[in-house]
């Protein structure tokens, strides 16, 4: 029992790919779903208001900066391709974390790489520099001893076992002190870092710098003896192997080394370790209490990050419940309570019991806000309640010229729930929330937030008006992708104040639809926009965005004309038997042009505007094959097609139904038997 | 950690619920006692299946992008693995690798060779968006001319790479890169579209492992098995608490 105890708690820690406590690891690139409201984590979908789908990290940096009245930046959008810099949704915690501006890198993390973060070596540089300015500053040293100590130290590089071994030559007390750590250092990162005598002996040094730093290095090294045997064949930890005497004995030298130096050189490291202690020890009490100490006393800034992200990896969950959590951590803890469950047979689980943050609510004290906005939230998460929210909360004009996330996300929530109960205010009130959403990730989900809200209210156009509050450039060519009409993109084809990209994203859909969706008419006219081909550079670049529409034809196989002439074909007569299979070889020379599906939800969800029946090659090819205009020739060609849309996976690539195997094998026979005598069928030896 | 939900991004999402109704082929689920090759990541808790295992992807560190790229160690101590394949994994953040870095990794990959593990070689676990291939195998190019001879070098993929990628840019891949491993992941929830592209890598001239979630879903498309580039399953391991029962 207590195995599988210890076993559960180092599962929770550690940087777990999937913590049931919180957020994942990161999870590098996923695909967003176009919404603003994830009731579920997906690890995709974090986004710019305080809300359960969101990584729990990424709240708790919310609640943060609002605690400590900061303003979140982002960081400017870079053009490099891989770029991690978020533009609009914050997605996941390393995008998140990558994308906020946290100002200019302090100069000692300046070469990092040396120094191995997570190894032994991560304290190399920052050591050396301390013992070079506390040697430089000693006026009991003689000069040839600064010397031949700065040599020494200098010459020593944990990352490369470099500086060898000789006896340091030096004469008075304190350069023999400062000579006894360097050995005790070497000993440290080259023999092992297991053995606490070196540094012990000088924790009474004279030498203030090399007792401070004897003393600190005592402690650190007992943590790492603790655990010098619970390693397994893998490198892992494992708690069963770690050393309760030598835990205690580092905590011991820990605390008492803060006790002496509170706003010592080391005192941020000795309050890592003492957490490091209670982790490694499995103590989850002492652990919860540490770090609601720190966040109490932390900002948003790189030291903050940083610490957010250890919680997630070593706190427990349910330790955010216990009584002397902070209240940002039990916020965060409710939030991730809400959230939408299934277990693992993917059946929905109960939702987070009524009355849980209510009777949290004297633990809020003076956070009225926060715990408003939980009992709101709970109320449109998890109850679906949109009267609620609008009770729970009142319309607000902020303070000042910028939105706490509170408040940015207690006001969008309202709109929406405006918007739920058929309030005609809704849109305004979205509206209003727009001047004061400065901070990182605000406005992205605002123009999202309106767009759905536009979609929905059939006022799609919108978007695309001179003075649209909608400029995120992936947002509105998703809009032109997947919702807009023919006369919305032929507007945005030829519009002046946007981007060209903006302008070849709707020109391209354009044809794309007009093609598959059987107008042909259009495609005529729309085709004398076409830009003419670029000149390219020798690596192909710039890259031609039309030239699936320049296809050429076939001049063998089945005999195509180029593309407009296909289209003339098909305006003339669209059951034309030539015109189809052209298309039809268009399509698969070129691509279909499909979207993903997107959900009934999601942006897009409605469907796109522009009208007509899609056309797929295999229902082309099931009318030519039984088509009197057809000649033989075609008819072969339009069963052999058919048969091998199924190629090689034996699944349909044609768009379309998938046609059961044995209507395969009819296509297949049909074309072998009443056909023998054509190529296709004595070219085709399989069906699939 | 690897890129399980790749194919769920909207780009990448084809409603394939036909998928499970029309495939002979019954969904399994993957249970790391039928598998040889295993991704151990940090976090993760050591299984028995690792015993019996043939080659074990064990992460090493991470190259992260905050701030000046610069390595951050994922292990908590060096590995001693006996009688079993060792490949030494490294997750990029990004490839703006400076020579600090590269030697970082080195040393690391030696040192892991010199205390005795059965060292296969180096893999890459990145997010290569599919149009940038050709950045992609230049940064594996100055790799691979770094990396010692003996050590090969292996790369996680994108499924769309064979479908959507630009041929040159895969081309480019070859010859440099031993592996790829395109990585898969089937939850509860039929969400797939993994078919539709692993059918393309028909057209891919180098050896590739298939990357699957233990106690994911998972449905063998019947040509992978006589294509002579596919090399094998990989296991991406979870701790107990995680998978199904």
């Amino acid at each position: 029992m207590m195995h599988k105890l210890v076993w559960i708690l180092f599962a929770l820690a550690a940087l777990s790919f999937e913590s049931p406590a919180r957020a994942s690891a990161d999870n590098g690139g996923c695909g967003q779903t176009m919404k603003i409201y994830f009731g579920e984590f997906t690890n995709c979908d974090s986004m710019g208001l305080i809300s359960p789908g969101n990584d729990t990290r990424i709240n708790l940096i919310y609640l943060l900066s609002d605690a400590r009245s900061q303003k979140l930046k982002m960081l400017k959008p870079s053009t490099e391709p891989y770029s991690n810099i978020a533009n609009y949704w914050p997605s996941d915690w390393p995008t998140f974390w990558g994308s906020i501006d946290l100002g200019a890198e302090a100069a000692t993390h300046s070469s990092v790489n040396d120094s191995g973060e997570g190894t032994i070596c991560v304290s190399d540089e920052s050591g050396s520099a301390g013992f070079l300015a506390a040697v430089a500053a000693d006026k009991t040293l003689s000069d040839a001893e600064k010397t031949t100590l700065t040599e020494v130290r200098k010459t020593l590089k944990c990352s490369t076992a470099g500086g060898g071994d000789a006896k340091i030559a030096v004469q008075s007390p304190a350069a023999k002190e400062f000579a006894e750590y360097i050995y005790a250092v070497r000993r440290f990162y080259f023999v092992t870092h297991n053995d606490v005598s070196g540094f012990a002996a000088l924790s009474n040094a004279t030498q203030p710098w090399v007792r401070e730093a004897a003393r600190y290095m005592q402690a650190r090294v007992s943590l790492l003896a603790a655990q010098a045997m619970a390693f397994d064949q893998y490198g892992t930890l494992q708690k069963e192997g770690v050393s309760r005497e030598m835990v205690t004995a580092a905590l011991d030298g820990l605390t008492s080394y803060l006790k002496d130096y509170p706003k010592g050189t080391y005192a941020a490291s000795a309050a890592g370790l003492i957490r490091r202690a209670y982790w490694i020890s499995g103590d989850t009490q002492k652990l919860a209490a540490a770090y609601s100490e720190a966040v109490a006393h932390s900002t948003v800034d790189r030291a903050g990050f940083a610490l957010v992200n250890e919680i997630d990896i070593k706190l427990p969950i349910n330790a955010d419940q216990n009584n002397s959590a902070d209240v940002l951590l039990l916020a965060m803890e409710d939030l991730r309570m809400m959230r939408a469950q299934t277990d693992s047979d993917g059946k929905a689980l109960p939702g987070m019991k009524t009355g849980v943050i209510e009777a949290q609510h004297s633990r809020f004290a003076g956070h009225d806000e926060i715990y408003n906005y939980l009992l709101a939230a709970r109320a449109w998460f998890v109850d679906k309640d949109a009267k609620k929210v609008l009770q729970l909360l009142s319309e607000k004009a902020a303070a000042g010229d910028t939105l706490s996330y509170v408040e940015f996300s207690g006001q969008l929530l309202r709109t929406s729930a405006l918007d739920a109960t058929g309030e005609k205010t809704a849109r305004a009130a979205l509206v209003n929330l727009f001047p004061k959403a400065t901070q990182a990730f605000q406005r992205g989900t605002l123009e999202l937030a309106l767009v759905l809200m536009d979609e929905r209210g059939k006022n799609i156009s919108a978007v695309f008006a001179p003075d649209s509050l909608v400029q995120e450039p992936l947002l509105r060519q998703y809009v032109l992708d997947y919702i807009a009409g023919p006369i919305l993109l032929r507007q945005q084809a030829v519009a002046s104040n946007v981007s060209k990209d903006e302008r070849e994203t709707a020109l391209f859909r354009l044809y794309a639809r007009d093609l598959t969706q059987g107008h042909f008419k259009g495609f005529l006219d729309d085709f004398k926009l076409l830009p003419a081909k670029p000149v390219q550079d020798a690596n192909g670049n710039p890259g031609d965005r039309f030239q699936s529409f320049r296809w050429d034809g076939n001049k063998d196989g089945y005999v195509c004309p180029n593309l407009l002439e296909v289209a003339k074909l098909l305006n003339a007569d669209e059951m034309s038997v030539r015109g189809r299979l052209c298309l039809a070889e268009f399509i698969r020379a070129q691509g279909d042009f499909s979207l993903a599906a997107v959900q009934k939800d999601e942006l897009g969800g409605t469907g796109t505007l522009f009208s007509g029946k899609p056309i797929f090659r295999q229902d082309i090819y099931v009318d030519i094959m039984k088509s009197a205009k057809a000649s033989r020739q075609e008819k072969a060609f339009a069963l052999d097609r058919a048969v091998r849309c199924y190629e090689p996976a034996h699944i349909n690539d044609c768009g379309g139904t998938e046609v059961a195997e044995s209507q395969r094998k009819k296509w297949y026979n049909e074309l072998k038997t009443k056909y023998g005598d054509t190529d296709y069928a004595k070219v085709l030896r399989y069906y699939w | 950690m690897p890129r399980f939900f790749v194919i769920i991004g909207r780009f990448f999402r084809i409603a394939l619920a036909l998928f499970a109704m029309v495939s002979n082929v019954r969904a399994e689920i993957i249970r790391a006692e039928d598998y040889q090759n295993f991704w151990l990541w940090a976090g993760v808790l050591p299984q028995a299946a690792l015993s019996n295992a043939n080659e074990i992807y064990l992460l090493a560190g991470e190259v992260s992008d905050r701030g000046k790229p610069h390595v951050v160690w994922q292990r908590s101590a060096l590995p001693h693995i006996v009688g079993r394949n060792v490949w030494i994994v490294y997750r990029a953040q990004t490839l703006d690798w400076d020579e600090a870095v590269f030697v970082n990794v080195l040393t690391h990959v030696k040192n892991w060779k010199a205390t005795g593990n059965r060292l296969v070689g180096l893999q890459i676990d990145f997010d290569a968006g599919t149009k940038h291939l050709d950045r992609y195998a230049d940064f594996l190019s100055s790799l691979r001319a770094k990396l010692p001879k003996e050590f090969k070098l292996s790369v996680t993929g994108l499924l769309d790479w064979s479908a959507n990628g630009d041929p040159a840019g895969l081309a480019a891949l070859e010859g440099v890169v031993d592996e790829l491993v395109f990585q898969t992941y089937q939850g509860s929830h039929v969400i797939s579209g993994y078919t539709h592209y692993l059918l393309r890598l028909n057209r891919l001239k180098i050896p590739f492992r298939i990357g699957l979630l233990q106690g994911g879903d998972w449905q063998e498309p019947p040509f992978l098995t006589s294509n002579g580039y596919f090399t094998g399953y990989i296991v991406f391991l979870r701790n107990a608490e995680k998978l199904k029962k």
